[in-house]
């Protein structure tokens, strides 16, 4: 080989290699790609820390301790139970504005959330609102920004549902035993009567005064509506019975005899009061029954912010007797529609039970538009409502 | 003049060096970048993951290892990725290692990842954590150990948006099992990377993708033929057609099995099962003493129940409905 050809095939080497360098650093930019993978990994990490917020809430009371400020999404927010906070955009928003001055979140330092629409920093999102191939059913976006990156979550709302187990249940009042079984179907029901705030989220045009409260003023159309933009349906009446009435043993899956109490909280359906108070006249009301059925005499004693989230059957449901009455759809019988139980009657009536079902029309609220065994008091009736879905099993 | 040109070789191999770090962390970077929203993981060939060995033979072939489908576009849109692995020779010459923006099996584009002389590659993926010897590799994230240049390396992705039915055999028509807990009060949530959150990916405005149609309109119902069918099943208890109820826009609902006992066609819409004109409900598999039969479109179907002086019929789309 002579010199000349040996510098030759250095100055290619040379150059080959200069190219892949050039390739790498120029064209390609390298660096830019590996700090956006490690700005993306500080945002995935900052996403864990705002998941933690949406699931618990006010955990820290950090808005009883006034620490944060959310006068501007909560006018009115009185007393309220904490899991009205959990998965709650309005507080979320709080504590993503309040975040950009105060230390609210232990973020990693320099990440800030975006606003989004109207001015907000979350967004409600549902597979009615914004196209994707995988939206779950609702939830909240929020936008993270760092180090010239941003990223779009979205948080799905998990905090108000339950899973009915797969078993064998019965439905109707306690003598009546027709059986079906959810085995190998997910069924979730909501375990809150939908309140005014998640109404809101869905439809922002409807007014409302307490957001915590149930949203008792819907037509039936509307209620569907509602649980249809949430990838929902209505609950249904056999699905409530399996949510509310005791199973007994929670091991037998397919037990021979249901022993149905018609009162969520106990087996024992004689050692309860409300037997006692449809029964005997000699019945003396006390404040704390209050805390399991809000009848008409709760309303002037206690405030109703206390038990509506309470009160809870064997799945975490609230608010199954007394409150407002609860319309569901039954697809068993079609003239027992709505669980009349409500603080419309006083704790001596016999709606105040599992399984006891009386009708709407579900045009209106005066009671022309009921079918009542018992005359109820006030003027029209309150009615709230719950959403259910079903996960398939296998798909 | 020859002691210039050692120098000058000498410093070129240590920016080579330096720059086969910088290569295996700007694949990385790539792979991260592009996979971490992935949705839906497709095994091409299944002996090539989780396996105990690295993926050996057969010899100098390029394969398709997994085929990832990942939220594009502000999560509106689909993008396919293929992850290809060409085998070394038995010397371990000429193997390379690429994730392109197609389907496996499509015309290949230029490859937007590229890793080349590598050797002894693993690939594991998992919805739990797989324990191979000494090794643990995390859930829902892809994990790549392999050598180059006589050193070896792991690369591990996490696939934020995956989960575990959504990791399968590609064209398995098999039903998928729901991953979701049915103890008592659980919540309804998914198992993912971190479950409960959707991640979007980072800044990918202007990327294309499959688009996704969402089914339905709000006053859509069966009674009137309105209801668009989300998913399908035959007699062997195969989907027919893909799974969309995911993209119903306004719910959906299951019809009562009628010809596998696993579970009905579903439709988007609004459920007003057991009325008039409208499917009828599920009443289960159980819920008599004896196992109850599922069996057929037929009024004689125990598993299936109208509102009270509604009586079963089968319609002409074989679905079992209430007149």
């Amino acid at each position: 080989m002579t010199k000349r050809e040996i510098t030759l095939s250095i100055t290619s080497i040379i150059l080959i290699t200069s190219s892949i360098y050039l390739r790498f650093y120029f064209i390609e930019n390298p660096d830019r790609i590996i700090s956006k993978k490690e700005n993306l990994e500080v945002l995935i990490e900052a996403s864990k820390k705002i998941k933690k917020i949406w699931h618990e809430g006010d955990l820290r009371d950090q808005l009883k301790n006034k620490k944060l400020n959310c006068v501007q999404e909560f006018k009115e927010l009185g007393q309220v139970d904490s899991s009205f906070l959990r998965c709650n955009l309005r507080f979320l928003e709080c504590v993503l504005r309040e975040s950009l001055d105060k230390v609210i979140i232990d973020f990693p330092k320099n990440i800030y959330p975006i606003k989004q629409e109207k001015n907000l920093f979350t967004k409600w999102v549902s597979r009615s609102t914004m196209e994707g191939p995988k939206l779950p059913n609702y939830g909240v976006m929020v936008n993270l920004g760092y180090g010239g990156d941003s990223l779009k979550i979205i948080l799905e709302d998990s905090c108000h549902q339950s899973v009915i187990p797969q078993r064998v249940y019965s439905y109707g009042p306690e003598n009546v035993d027709w059986r079906w079984d959810n085995l190998n179907r997910i069924i979730l029901i909501d375990k809150n009567l939908v309140t005014n705030n998640d109404v809101l989220n869905v439809n922002p045009d409807f007014k409302f005064r307490n957001l915590s409260f149930p949203a008792t003023e819907l037509s039936q159309r509307e209620m569907e509506k509602f649980c249809l933009s949430k990838g929902m349906q209505i609950a249904q009446a056999h699905v409530f019975d399996a949510a509310t009435f005791f199973p007994g043993d929670l091991r037998n899956k397919n037990p021979q005899r249901f022993f149905k109490s018609p009162y969520p909280w106990t087996r024992v359906k004689m050692n309860s009061f409300l037997y006692s108070a449809q029964r005997y006249n000699d019945f003396v009301f006390e404040k704390k029954y209050c805390n399991q059925v809000f009848s008409s005499e709760c309303v002037k004693l206690v405030p109703f912010e206390d038990f509506q989230f309470n009160a809870t059957s064997w799945l975490g449901l609230s608010s199954i007797l007394g409150g407002p009455m609860e319309y569901m759809r039954n697809p068993v019988e079609s003239n027992e529609n709505l669980l009349a139980s409500s603080y419309h009657y006083p704790i001596t009536s016999n709606y105040h039970q599992l399984g006891k079902r009386a009708f709407w029309d579900g045009l209106g609220h005066t009671w022309e538009n009921f079918t009542l065994e018992e005359r109820p008091l006030n003027e029209k009736g309150e009615i709230g409502f719950r959403c259910m879905r079903v996960i398939p099993n296998v798909n | 003049m020859l002691t210039r040109y050692i120098i000058l070789l000498f410093l070129v191999s240590c920016q080579f060096e330096k720059s086969l770090e910088k290569e295996i962390k700007v694949f990385e970077a790539y792979l991260f970048l592009n996979l971490t929203p992935t949705y839906r993981a497709k095994i091409i060939n299944e002996e090539f993951i989780n396996s105990e060995n690295p993926i050996s033979r057969p010899f100098f072939t390029a394969q398709p290892i997994l085929e990832f489908d990942s939220l594009g576009n502000d999560g509106k849109s689909i993008i396919t990725y293929c992850l290809i692995y060409r085998i070394p020779t038995s010397k371990g010459f000429g193997g390379w290692i690429r994730l392109i923006e197609n389907a496996c099996g499509k015309k290949e584009p230029e490859y937007i990842a590229n890793l080349s002389a590598i050797n002894n590659l693993y690939i594991w993926l998992s919805s739990n954590p797989v324990n191979r010897g000494y090794e643990k590799t995390k859930p829902f994230t892809l994990t790549l150990k392999f050598e180059k240049d006589k050193k070896n390396y792991k690369i591990e992705i996490p696939l934020l948006n995956l989960s575990g039915e959504e990791i399968f055999l590609k064209d398995s028509k098999k039903l998928k099992l729901s991953s979701v807990s049915t103890l008592r009060f659980s919540n309804g949530i998914l198992p993912t990377f971190v479950p409960g959150v959707i991640f979007f990916p980072l800044d990918k405005e202007n990327q294309g993708g499959k688009k996704i149609q969402m089914i339905g309109e709000i006053l859509d119902n069966y009674a009137s033929g309105t209801s668009k069918i989300c998913h399908k099943v035959n007699e062997n208890c195969e989907s027919v057609g893909e799974y969309l109820c995911d993209q119903c826009k306004f719910g959906w609902f299951e019809t009562v099995p009628t010809k596998c006992s696993l579970t009905g066609d579903k439709f988007c819409g609004i459920d007003r099962c057991g009325e008039k004109g409208y499917p009828a409900c599920f009443r289960g598999y159980k819920y008599g003493f004896k196992q109850t039969p599922v069996s057929g479109c037929n009024p004689e179907n125990k598993a299936a129940f109208c509102q009270k002086d509604l009586n079963l019929i089968c319609d002409q789309q074989g679905i079992l409905i209430c007149d």
